[in-house]
């Protein structure tokens, strides 16, 4: 067929061929539209395919028959069900929660956070919103797109961790390749590297420790120059406790502890900071010591 | 054993989908529609993917893609605009010779238009995807004898309308 499009012709040679042979020279040179590529046809069959499995015509007794309808009824209301609705998934204060999504993707929930995705055919169309924390460890698949009130998170088969909440919004990877994007603006992160909302604009940060970002899946929590504000309000999460503070909020900490033990931790944090804190029942109330700076 | 598995509809699809495609697009000269329905015709084929056998399969994907098109509308005299492409092999022509291709190509354009479908399918099969009669024999599911017949169909009555506008 490429032979056959390659043929030369010379003005001489065409200009002495007869009406036909013009004809059956000059045709060979049309081309048909050329369309969508045959690939992304070729996906849109098998998706299509998949929605409309045909289904397998069995003869069965007549009482049978009854008896499949009122079966097929009630998986009709399931299938209903599953199709139309949304799957949900909270985490509740001092709760941490690991669930498979159906494409046998991971994800760990951190504590007040909520996940949710469309239980229609999920393989073919990963979907997910989020509020607050999570880690993803995303199969190779067709994209992962993970939305948050802050922006977006594109992935395709990686491991990440995701955080949106209020307005702080920071993504971590630690294998493979996310698109985060936000308010217009896109970063490609790789692994070792954090991206992170800085008032309207993306920020790429690279990471000491990558994994650092994810140990709380193992209950350790590691800050680095964080607002003690920000701390407290992990404290709260971790520890299903309310905390109130008086003195700076913006003082800046770096500190690891972990969610076992709320006075140790506690400790860890007030000590250096030259802090106070007092228990009763679940509320804390921390202030500065006075005296000293 | 009948049947076809998806390693052998993937090789089929990507050996097949332009032929079909433009098939339908020299039946109907809607690029959009030829689409869809070269679409719909290999969705149906996977569907049917147990029954079929393989010698019959090209014959089969040009029948379903056929019937498709019966079943949208009936086709009228049809206008076709299709890419050019002049340029033989590396050296591009001299512009004196590609307007005097193009005026040519333009005639003959709206002369196929105007073709009756059964001649222009085969003449554009033949032409533009350089299938040969067997080949378009095979496709349609006629005899070499018929394409023959339609072909020398088309050249005549292109010749006529061409040479009568000249």
């Amino acid at each position: 067929m490429n032979d056959f499009k390659k043929h030369t012709i010379t003005p001489d040679e065409f200009r002495s061929m007869d009406t036909a042979g013009k004809i059956m020279e000059i045709a060979r040179n049309f081309e048909p539209p050329q369309g969508k590529p045959a690939d992304e046809v070729f996906n849109a069959i098998l998706q299509r395919a998949e929605a409309s499995e045909p289904v397998k015509k069995i003869r069965l007794p007549r009482y049978f028959q009854s008896a499949a309808a009122v079966v097929l009824l009630l998986i009709g209301f399931y299938t209903v069900k599953t199709v139309f609705s949304e799957e949900k998934v909270k985490t509740h204060l001092a709760e941490q929660r690991e669930l498979l999504l159906p494409d046998q993707s991971k994800v760990v929930l951190n504590a007040d956070s909520k996940l949710s995705w469309s239980g229609k055919n999920f393989n073919a169309n990963r979907k997910l919103s989020l509020k607050g924390e999570a880690f993803f460890s995303v199969t190779k698949g067709k994209a992962f797109v993970i939305s948050t009130p802050n922006g977006k998170v594109e992935v395709l088969g990686t491991e990440l961790n995701v955080f949106s909440r209020n307005k702080e919004f920071w993504v971590s990877c630690l294998s493979g390749k996310v698109k985060v994007s936000s308010k217009g603006e896109t970063q490609i992160i790789v692994p070792g590297e954090k991206v992170k909302l800085v008032g309207k604009q993306l920020v790429k940060a690279s990471c000491k420790d990558i994994t650092q970002t994810v140990s709380w899946k193992e209950g350790l929590f590691y800050f680095e120059d964080k607002p003690l504000v920000s701390i407290f309000d992990v404290l709260e999460r971790q520890f299903n406790v309310s905390v109130k503070f008086n003195g700076n909020k913006d003082r800046l900490i770096t500190v690891t502890f972990s969610n076992k033990n709320l006075e140790e931790t506690l400790n860890i944090i007030c000590v250096p900071m030259n802090l106070k804190y007092e228990i009763k029942n679940n509320k804390i109330s921390i202030s500065e010591i006075p005296g000293k700076s | 054993m009948p049947g076809i598995d998806h390693a052998r509809f993937a090789k089929l699809f990507y050996e097949m989908y332009t032929p079909v495609k433009n098939y339908v697009y020299y039946k109907t000269g809607d690029s959009e529609v030829a689409e869809d329905i070269a679409q719909d015709a290999f969705l149906r084929l996977w569907e049917k993917k147990e029954e079929i056998r393989e010698e019959s399969v090209k014959s089969l994907l040009f029948t379903i893609s056929g019937n498709l098109c019966k079943n949208r509308f009936e086709h009228q005299r049809v206008v076709f605009d299709f890419a050019k492409n002049y340029q033989s092999g590396d050296k591009p022509v001299s512009p004196e010779f590609e307007l005097e291709q193009k005026e040519f190509g333009k005639k003959l354009e709206n002369a196929i238009g105007a073709l009756n479908e059964k001649s222009r399918v085969v003449f554009l099969m033949n032409r533009i995807d350089g299938l040969t009669y067997n080949e378009i024999a095979t496709n349609l599911g006629l005899s070499v004898k018929a394409i023959e017949k339609r072909m020398k169909k088309a050249l005549d009555e292109l010749k006529r309308t061409i040479e009568y506008k000249i």
